[in-house]
């Protein structure tokens, strides 16, 4: 087969799709499938919802649709313009993927059959194991975990702290929500050792602006103490 | 940080907490610049929902970390701008040590959940990103420890929270199924505190919703269904990033002097 873009010969790739879905529960409830082709002269025959460019959108729903949009350009005039467009897609996404981390490859969901580029060999399945619930054989808690310090294997970025966030009442009849914290960073953080406190206690609502569609968390009123943080210099 | 036999002392300035090993956190905190002080005892009940203790929690590759969530009672005085208040309440007190913090991969959807009642307490911790949940409970009666099971966190009421330039659910229906039985919860936020964020867009910032009470029940294994009484509680949030704010007014933050963490 010849076109503007060249010839194609017998028993060569003239044609590709590639699905693409979005899922919920892992049932798919949207689902994109871009054909390319240069000819509908297939082996095996592939079916087509016509012939030309365009895109048949199909809904079901409450309001069931099935729609047809032709693009009125000719064909053979947008193929000699972006013949390229069928690797246009895995190539420019090559990058992309390489780049994402093993653990997050999981999400690329790649239909193996529409995957020319071979990109599910990249997934790596996330286990139980790595992500699991934490279970400790002895929950109780000794002071060698109070005095915890840096982890011998802490990277630049590491942090320890000693928190609270609390909720209570006051013998004046006011409720008090308090949070205080006493943090050391480690160099990625700019070696800092700072506390902080805050306290609220007048308590805000929900509303919803004249004219809003959307409703606004009141925050405690701004005029109570609140509290600041205090970065600390640390000893050498 | 100092140790000895009878404590651990963590000191920074006027912020003062003292570790025994009977289970209590002993705080002394001045801050003069706004005017508030405090003196309080926190007492955690039963035992933690540990992060890690013979392992570490990796939730993503730069979040590894140590440590346990714990809710208790506490008990002490506040003292705000020269008057001091007795207060009496519940908690959660954190003991953390991470190799590695990164918030933005941890990032969406992070909730740090506690509760108290007079029947029972405990934690909870969901970071959807990265598909973790961990929890548990401590049942009174029973002096029974569970840290397993599993917790859905249906969210409602979402309203705009101008603080941070997002939006928050401000209901919480919690449910935790475990082999001792089904606890069921609400709480609703009547407040918000940004605990860490750097105030610009786009941030993952980590917010505090104040409860003022948690109401609740408890189905027992042998489906006795206990109505939970005198219930405290809050969480922390993280959210992926503000919402977009050009949409919603979110030029108003306000930057916020707390390392990003």
């Amino acid at each position: 087969m010849t076109t503007l873009v060249g010839t194609f010969d017998a028993g060569t790739v003239a044609a590709w799709r590639i699905g693409i879905q979005g899922l919920r529960a892992g049932e798919p409830v949207l689902r994109m499938i871009p054909t390319w082709y240069i000819g509908t002269d297939l082996d095996p025959a592939w079916e087509f919802p016509f012939k030309g460019q365009g895109w048949r959108v199909v809904v079901d729903g409450d309001v069931p649709l099935d729609t047809t949009i032709r693009f009125t350009w000719p064909t053979e005039e947008e193929r000699s313009l972006v013949g390229y467009g069928n690797a246009s897609r895995p190539v420019n996404a090559v990058p992309y993927v390489c780049a994402v981390r093993a653990r997050h490859r999981h999400i690329l969901r790649t239909a193996p059959d529409y995957c020319p580029l071979g990109l599910t060999s990249q997934q790596r399945p996330v286990t139980d194991k790595e992500y699991g619930p934490m279970k400790v054989a002895n929950p109780e808690v000794t002071l060698d975990e109070e005095a915890h310090g840096f982890p011998t294997e802490a990277r630049n970025t590491a942090v320890i702290g000693w928190n609270l966030v609390a909720a209570a009442h006051g013998d004046d009849g006011k409720q008090y929500w308090f949070n205080t914290g006493l943090m050391s960073l480690a160099e990625g953080w700019g070696n800092l050792d700072f506390w902080q406190m805050c306290v609220r206690s007048t308590p805000g609502q929900v509303v919803q602006p004249s004219g809003s569609v959307h409703r606004v968390a009141g925050s405690h009123p701004a005029s109570q103490p609140s509290g600041t943080s205090r970065p600390v210099a640390r000893s050498p | 940080m100092t140790r000895t036999d009878e404590q651990v002392a963590v000191d920074m300035e006027s912020a003062h907490i003292r570790c025994t090993p009977d289970g209590t956190w002993h705080f002394s905190v001045e801050d003069k610049a706004s005017g508030i002080a405090g003196e309080w005892t926190h007492t955690g009940n039963g035992f933690p929902m540990w992060y890690g203790k013979e392992t570490p929690q990796t939730y993503v590759p730069h979040s590894i970390s140590y440590g346990y969530i714990w809710a208790g009672k506490v008990e002490g005085t506040l003292t705000i701008q020269g008057k001091e208040v007795t207060i009496r309440g519940a908690d959660q007190r954190e003991r953390y040590y991470a190799v590695d913090a990164c918030p933005a991969e941890v990032g969406a959807w992070h909730a740090w959940m506690w509760f108290h009642f007079d029947e029972l307490s405990g934690n909870l911790d969901e970071m959807k990103l990265s598909k973790h949940k961990d929890m548990a409970l401590y049942l009174n009666e029973e002096k029974r420890y569970v840290q397993a099971g599993d917790f859905r966190i249906d969210h409602h009421d979402w309203a705009y929270n101008p603080t941070t330039g997002t939006f928050v659910p401000s209901r919480y229906v919690v449910t935790t199924e475990t082999e001792a039985g089904v606890l069921e919860f609400t709480g609703s936020a009547v407040g918000s505190h940004a605990a860490s964020s750097v105030g610009e867009s786009p941030d993952s910032p980590t917010i505090l919703l104040d409860w003022p009470r948690v109401e609740g029940t408890f189905t027992h294994s042998d489906r006795r269904r206990q109505t939970l009484t005198n219930g405290l509680g809050g969480t922390l949030i993280r959210q992926w990033k503000p919402y977009p704010d050009l949409l919603v007014g979110g030029a108003q933050f306000q930057p916020l002097d707390v390392p990003r963490v």
